[in-house]
């Protein structure tokens, strides 16, 4: 645990570093980066499970949707005006943001579909099996009937 | 019997049947809507020789109550001139028909005035005749009364009727029958000895010279004291003045001693009036004191026994009897052997002597009276007649009989009375009757009707569906029952009831088809079904043919039978293939199909197999319940996978429109 967590602190602290670097030199960038992940940092920092899978997942749906802007925002030499402009755009936030909520509802989607694929499965097995049991009833039931053979015709 | 052939038979025979003639032996026809009055008290119908217009017959039908005696097909070949002869017995048509002479006159019951010689000459010789050809051959008559002897008139001599065509001495008068007889019950007293005809010849000479007074109004039982205290002769005879010489000779026939009667030989010149001793039996000086009677004789006293038995077991266990025996009789050894009776019983400390003990000391005091059995009196020989008594429920006896009959059959009892008696021929008859009773197996009082028709092979169907009918052999009820004419009787569950059933068995039994009752009797099943495994066995054993009426009237009732098939497709499938069988009329093959062992084992094991398949299913059920509704951390990571894969094909075609826009 503790190797973990000495692990760790250098690793957060070398983060800091980049971001700040990244701030320094690169501040258009961060800076719209920063803003469209904000939910991912939200979610980073709440999301509790230890392999922060439910970040790892929504990170290729920002980065989806991260490549126009920062397309744009090259285009734009990557000027913190531009980055600011592209910001002010709500359609541009919306779209980072919405990424983040696309990849859960996705996450979310694909769960109540697993979960109404098995159901179904089980219903019809649940249909199949009380088929047979009714066949294996009706065939070996005690016969309560009045029980007279009647003459063949 | 082939079987087209048999079922030919069977419709031939219905069709006499129900025709008002039969033909017997091809030669003789009965006319069966023409009854005549009893003979011998037996029913008799007009009968016609057809070949020889001059010989008058008739017909006997002996009823299922009073059926001919065991060995009638043995008796009916004796020949005498003074005896109506027996020219056939046949059971060809399935119930027994004698046919007879016709009588040739009236009955003696009707006559009246006989002198001393004409009875000599005309009654004691003709009859002793007959006698002495029963006694070479082995048998007895015990029917002599006046209604079965006949008069032609004139100076010729009387005939004597048959004795076979009813159980021996059923219908005997109390007058005309000896001691030894008399104390039984009718039913109870057996094929008895010659010296008992005898005896009936001696009192039917008696009553003819007494005046031939009517006997019908004669109370059962009134004389037997009577007779056991003072002598038969004394009180049949006594009265009677006649010469010396009859007196002497009625004394000597009519003796309760059945060694001191003279044998049918002596009888034969009786007219020639030779001289007579009738042997006295020793009477003691001092009499003991029985109850509230003094006992001179042991026969006095083994029937005061039976009647007062607290105070005869009083004076036995103090040894009284045995004294008196041996001081006043001089009966030394059967005094001895009842001093050790007495301590053996003085040892088992019971109040009363047990029945078994009861019997041995009468057999040891008179061996020459009737086995005595818990309060009944009886011949061994006329267990067969005796439970078909208990069968018809008509006679009434002081004892629950049935019971009676077990406890006698079982234990050894009836070998020992056969070692004790002194009657000729009873030891062999007790043999056969404990052999009978083996292979019929009497366990309980309800076997005691197997009896019956193990004993004599002429007992008919004693079922009260079919007993006019007068079945005696096996096909002709199995002939009755596929013709659809039996009722159903209330409380009896199943086709045959359970006289039918051990009158089947007997005549399987007797045919050598099989070997001990329990062989092919059902167990553990239905009345119905037992009564198919009965039929089709019969069917099979007789090789009858097909039998459509019973097999249709078992079908609808063999519902409960085929309910052991747990497998509905195969009931349905049987119960098809039941019907067709029953339509062809082939019982084997509808036993069959209830009893095949090893599809029986197929469905079972089948059975289990549906069962373990239920048991599974139901487990699954459970589970996908309890599955169904959680998610598995494993399909958590694979939608993770999924979305994440979804998200990484978004961003390269996001990238992708980017470098291409």
């Amino acid at each position: 645990m503790t190797s973990v967590v000495r692990r760790g602190l250098p690793m957060k602290w070398s983060h800091g570093l980049a971001c700040g670097a990244a701030l320094a030199w690169l501040p258009g960038y961060s800076l719209l980066a920063g803003v469209l992940m904000l939910p991912l940092i939200v979610v980073y920092l709440t999301d509790r499970s230890r392999d922060q899978d439910l970040v790892r997942m929504m990170l290729p749906y920002e980065f989806a949707a991260l490549m126009h802007p920062l397309h744009i925002l090259w285009n734009e030499d990557g000027s913190l005006e531009a980055a600011i402009s592209l910001l002010l755009m709500p359609e541009t936030v919306m779209i980072g943001w919405c990424a983040a909520g696309a990849g859960w509802l996705v996450l979310e989607m694909a769960l109540i579909s697993a979960k109404l694929i098995r159901q179904y499965k089980a219903r019809s097995k649940k249909a199949e099996i009380a088929t047979r049991l009714k066949e294996l009833h009706e065939e070996w039931a005690e016969d309560t009937s009045s029980s007279e053979i009647q003459p063949s015709a | 019997m082939a079987g087209s052939d048999f079922a030919e038979d069977m419709d031939e025979h219905l069709g006499e049947g129900t025709d008002d003639r039969i033909t017997i032996e091809g030669r003789y026809v009965v006319e069966t809507t023409q009854p005549l009055p009893e003979l011998a008290r037996c029913p008799a119908y007009v009968a016609h020789d057809t070949l020889s217009s001059h010989s008058g017959t008739i017909a006997l039908a002996p009823g299922a109550l009073y059926p001919a005696r065991a060995n009638a097909q043995k008796m009916a070949r004796l020949r005498s001139p003074h005896l109506l002869t027996v020219h056939a017995l046949d059971e060809t048509t399935g119930a027994v028909w004698l046919i007879c002479d016709a009588p040739p006159g009236s009955t003696l019951a009707e006559a009246q005035n006989w002198s001393e010689s004409a009875v000599l000459e005309r009654v004691i010789e003709p009859i002793a005749t007959v006698l002495h050809h029963y006694k070479e051959a082995g048998f007895t008559h015990r029917a002599i009364r006046p209604d079965n002897v006949f008069d032609p008139g004139s100076r010729f001599p009387v005939r004597l009727g048959p004795g076979l065509a009813t159980p021996p001495a059923i219908f005997q008068p109390d007058r005309f029958e000896s001691i030894s007889s008399v104390i039984c019950a009718p039913a109870a007293r057996g094929n008895g000895t010659i010296a008992d005809d005898v005896f009936s010849l001696g009192a039917l000479a008696a009553w003819l010279l007494g005046g031939s007074m009517p006997y019908s109004g004669d109370q059962t039982g009134a004389l037997t004291e009577e007779r056991i205290t003072k002598g038969s002769f004394a009180v049949l005879a006594g009265h009677l003045t006649l010469s010396p010489d009859v007196m002497s000779l009625l004394a000597a026939m009519l003796s309760d001693d059945p060694s001191a009667r003279p044998a049918p030989r002596d009888l034969l010149n009786a007219a020639d009036r030779k001289g007579f001793v009738a042997r006295r039996q020793a009477v003691a000086a001092m009499p003991v004191q029985v109850g509230p009677v003094r006992v001179r004789t042991t026969r006095q006293l083994a029937w005061y026994a039976a009647r007062y038995q607290a105070e005869f077991t009083d004076l036995f266990r103090r040894g009284v009897l045995e004294r008196w025996l041996s001081h006043e009789l001089g009966l030394t050894q059967a005094a001895g052997r009842l001093g050790v009776m007495a301590k053996d019983s003085t040892a088992s400390g019971d109040a009363s002597l047990s029945p078994a003990t009861m019997m041995e000391i009468i057999a040891i005091l008179d061996p020459s009276l009737p086995m005595f059995w818990d309060g009944l009196w009886f011949w061994p020989d006329a267990i067969g007649t005796l439970s078909a008594a208990v069968a018809s429920g008509a006679s009434t006896f002081p004892v629950d009989l049935g019971a009676a009959i077990v406890a006698v059959v079982q234990g050894g009892r009836l070998s020992r009375f056969g070692q004790l008696t002194g009657i000729t021929g009873q030891t062999t008859s007790c043999q056969q009757v404990q052999l009978a009773a083996r292979e019929a197996t009497i366990d309980a009082p309800s076997d005691v009707v197997r009896l019956a028709y193990v004993l004599n092979p002429f007992q008919p169907c004693l079922s009260s569906r079919c007993i006019d009918q007068r079945f005696s052999v096996a096909w002709a009820l199995l002939q009755w029952l596929n013709a659809g004419k039996n009722v159903d009787q209330t409380g009896i569950p199943g086709l045959l009831d359970p006289y039918m059933t051990t009158f089947l068995f007997a005549c399987a039994h007797r045919n050598g088809l099989i070997e001990y009752f329990d062989d092919i009797a059902g167990k553990n099943s239905s009345a119905w079904a037992s009564d198919l495994r009965l039929l089709a066995k019969l069917q099979r054993l007789y090789a009858t043919g097909p039998l459509p009426g019973i097999a249709r009237k078992l079908l609808p009732h063999l519902g409960p039978a085929l309910k052991q098939w747990r497998s509905r497709t195969t009931r349905v499938r049987l119960s098809e293939a039941l019907a067709v069988a029953a339509d062809s009329g082939d019982l084997v093959q509808m036993f069959d199909l209830l009893n095949d062992v090893r599809a029986m084992a197929g469905d079972r094991d089948a059975w289990l197999a549906a069962k373990r398949e239920a048991k599974a299913l139901e487990m699954q059920q459970s589970n996908l319940v309890r599955q169904t509704a959680k998610i598995s951390p494993r399909l958590r990571n694979e939608m993770f996978r999924v979305a994440s894969a979804v998200g990484t094909v978004a961003a390269i075609v996001s990238l992708c429109l980017e470098v291409v826009l």
